[in-house]
């Protein structure tokens, strides 16, 4: 109870009132600048985890694009190479068929081709052997055309000029 | 008298060849003036050459002929 | 087997021949050199007789003079000796005719080129008159060219002679060559004559109409440049001759004579060696007689004389683009018309290079078809007017509207007479073409891009419309119905519609 003697009194208000001098002059110059620093400080923080959260969103979006662009690349990868596969088939089934209808044409004309060299050696026979026969006629004739017939190819020499 | 020259096969008797000229004579005129050649080509008939026509009856010629029916191909001549 | 057919083939000529004798007029060669040979004494002697020296070489007797005869010879003159004996055969040169020359080359004088033997009994003078004045009839059909050029603005009919002339190295063969391609599935005839042309070239010819399928309707006559001029002179009567005889049996014929400059040329050649007075530019005076008396033997022949036809494309080929010279000018007295093409459109680009201010058809549209003549009427004026105004353009003035509109159009429809060698249209897609330009289909198509553009139009016309194309290519025809179903296919081709 000695606090409440007259002579402590003072000191205590004047203790108090330094005490709340203290507190508001703390406040003002230290408290809140603290307060403020820390909210600043929660907010830079808050800020960069928000932002490193949306950067990871976008990361995984951007991923998730890349997969899907490179699904399709592999689709379209896999359709070119069908295509290309199915395009070389018909172009070498179309190699094959033109080759056999040229094999065909050539195997006809080489047909044609020999039976009309037949048909020459043939004719070139049939001529030689009636040639034969008149060298033949030729050859008899030289010797044996008689009195009687040098006179019957006058007369029809001059029969036929109209005598 | 205007030039005939008969060309015969040198085989051709005498006798013949006045029948040929007779006949001659008869289609051609008196003025004919017959000449023979002798030519064993012939092989037997006769040529007669007048007025700047020829009358080839030659047996060579007739086997010309039939040589020209065996190796006819193409063409107009 | 083989045995049997030797004993047929010597029983059927030994039925054949019937000897006798043989009676001939006589002469002798006097002198011979450069083709020519003078022979005396042959009494009797007619003009273009054929004479026959030995070892089997003709000639044919073109000059008759008091003693003797001027006579050209058809082969080499080296078998030919002063001296010799030379018989007067009492006929004119002859060419064999018949169905069996159809897709053969043979020579004016009928000895075949490609190695086969002929089979034919039938022959014909190469000098034939032509059909009188009453045995002719008016010329009322199309000969399709399959060129549009041609075919909308220089319509060609059946008994016509529509002369092609330009420089060298301008399609005239070509044009001429397609025009019988044209024909491969129509019943017409084709006589391809070459005149005086490398051999080579002439080969090329055959193999284009081989591979088009036309050579099983067509027959070639062909006297090269290293043949005789008398070869040569011969050979559009030979080929003329060779047509009458499908015309007198009411077929239709088409008769190219490639090229006539170089027939003058051969004829001149020979007159002068038979020592004939040369006139203008060395020619003979007949030379327009030789021409015209080819070229009248085309015709349009009346019922009584057969019925057929005879369509003739000369060919003449001109120096530096002057149709003014003298044979030029000849050929195009007589005929009926001409399809004038010049090198500067050429190497422009424009193939067909076909001027169609100066090329003109004296049968005009009624040797049309009556699908062309109601598309093409016109062309000429929207060319003509395109060709006046684009002078205008160059000094770089403002235009209007319509102006531009014009020289578009007349641009656009240049570029479509652009065609393909050897890919003739069908009636219809020249119809559809035509259509097409009337309905500015292709206003907004690149130049560089309208043929394949209209390529591709032409694909969707013909799998749109296959019944309506097959009844227009055989008839000619088209209701104002079709044509109104063409125009509305044609502007939805333009918006890219489905036709």
């Amino acid at each position: 109870m000695d606090l409440l003697k007259p002579e402590m009194l003072g000191d205590v208000i004047i203790n108090i009132v330094n005490i709340l001098i203290l507190f508001f002059v703390t406040k003002k110059l230290l408290y809140k600048p603290v307060r403020n620093y820390l909210a600043a400080r929660r907010e830079k923080e808050l800020a960069a985890l928000t932002g490193a959260q949306e950067a990871k969103k976008e990361a995984e979006e951007a991923k998730a694009r890349c997969d899907a662009l490179l699904a399709d690349a592999e689709k379209e990868k896999e359709t070119l190479l069908s295509g290309a596969k199915a395009e070389a088939k018909a172009a070498a089934e179309a190699l094959l068929a033109d080759a056999r209808t040229e094999a065909d044409e050539v195997l006809r004309k080489a047909g044609e081709n020999a039976e009309a060299e037949k048909a020459r050696v043939l004719r070139d026979a049939d001529r030689e052997i009636g040639l034969t026969a008149v060298e033949l006629a030729g050859k008899i004739l030289g010797r044996e055309v008689s009195d009687e017939d040098e006179r019957r190819l006058i007369d029809d020499f001059f029969k036929h000029l109209g005598d | 008298m205007r030039s005939c020259v008969i060309t015969v096969s040198p085989a051709m008797t005498d006798d013949t060849f006045a029948y040929l000229v007779k006949r001659v004579h008869a289609r051609f005129g008196e003025d004919a003036d017959c000449v023979r050649v002798n030519d064993a080509d012939v092989l037997g008939g006769f040529q007669i050459e007048f007025d700047g026509a020829v009358y080839d009856n030659t047996v060579k010629t007739r086997l010309d002929q039939a040589r020209d029916v065996f190796s006819r191909g193409g063409g107009s001549v | 087997m083989t045995e049997k057919k030797i004993s047929a083939f010597l029983k059927d000529r030994t039925a054949a021949f019937t000897p006798g004798p043989v009676i001939f007029r006589k002469g002798t060669v006097e002198r011979v050199g450069d083709g020519v040979v003078h022979v005396k004494d042959l009494p009797g002697r007619k003009y273009g007789e054929l004479l026959e020296f030995g070892s089997g070489v003709y000639g044919m007797a073109l000059e008759l003079t008091e003693n003797g005869v001027g006579a050209v010879l058809l082969d080499a003159e080296d078998s030919v000796c002063a001296g010799e004996t030379v018989k007067g055969t009492g006929r004119v040169a002859e060419v064999p005719v018949g169905e069996a020359l159809l897709g053969r080359v043979i020579d004016p004088i009928g000895r075949p080129l490609d190695e086969r033997e002929l089979e034919t009994d039938l022959y014909y003078p190469v000098e034939r008159p032509s059909p009188a004045i009453m045995d002719r009839r008016p010329v009322d059909t199309p000969l399709e060219t399959g060129i549009l050029a041609i075919d909308s603005m220089i319509p060609i009919g059946r008994g016509q002679r529509e002369l092609i002339i330009g420089d060298r190295q301008t399609g005239k063969t070509a044009i001429a060559v397609d025009a019988i391609i044209n024909q491969r599935n129509t019943g017409v005839i084709c006589v391809y004559c070459a005149v005086g042309q490398k051999s080579s070239t002439v080969a090329g010819v055959i193999e284009t109409l081989r591979a088009a399928g036309a050579m099983d309707n067509s027959v070639v006559v062909h006297a090269g440049a290293s043949d005789s001029p008398a070869i040569q002179y011969l050979a559009p009567f030979a080929a003329c001759s060779v047509a009458e005889y499908f015309a007198e049996r009411g077929r239709d014929v088409l008769v190219v004579y490639d090229d006539l400059t170089k027939h003058a040329v051969a004829y001149r050649t020979m007159t002068l060696l038979l020592l004939r007075p040369p006139g203008r530019e060395a020619y003979p005076g007949d030379v327009f007689y030789l021409h015209s008396r080819l070229l009248e033997r085309a015709a349009c022949r009346s019922a009584e004389t057969g019925g057929g036809t005879v369509t003739a494309l000369p060919i003449i080929e001109t120096m530096a683009g002057n149709i003014a010279s003298y044979i030029p000018t000849n050929v195009i007295s007589i005929t009926d018309g001409q399809i004038y093409l010049e090198s500067e459109l050429f190497h422009a680009g424009i193939r067909p290079a076909v001027n169609t201010g100066l090329s003109v058809s004296r049968v005009g549209r009624s040797a049309q078809s009556e699908a062309m003549r109601a598309v093409s009427g016109t062309l000429r004026i929207d060319l003509s007017q395109y060709r006046e105004m684009a002078v205008f353009t160059r000094f770089g003035s403002d235009l209007d509207a319509a102006t531009v509109k014009m020289l578009r159009r007349g641009e656009t429809l240049t570029n479509l007479f652009k065609q393909g060698k050897s890919h003739p249209y069908t009636l219809f897609e020249e119809v559809a073409v035509l259509l097409a330009y009337e309905a500015d289909t292709f206003r907004d198509v690149p130049m560089k891009a309208l043929g394949a553009k209209v390529t591709d139009y032409l694909a969707h016309m013909n799998a749109a419309f296959p019944a309506v194309a097959a009844h227009m290519n055989a008839t000619g025809s088209m209701d104002d119905g079709t044509r109104a179903e063409l125009l509305a296919a044609a502007e939805r081709y333009r918006e890219g519609t489905e036709l």
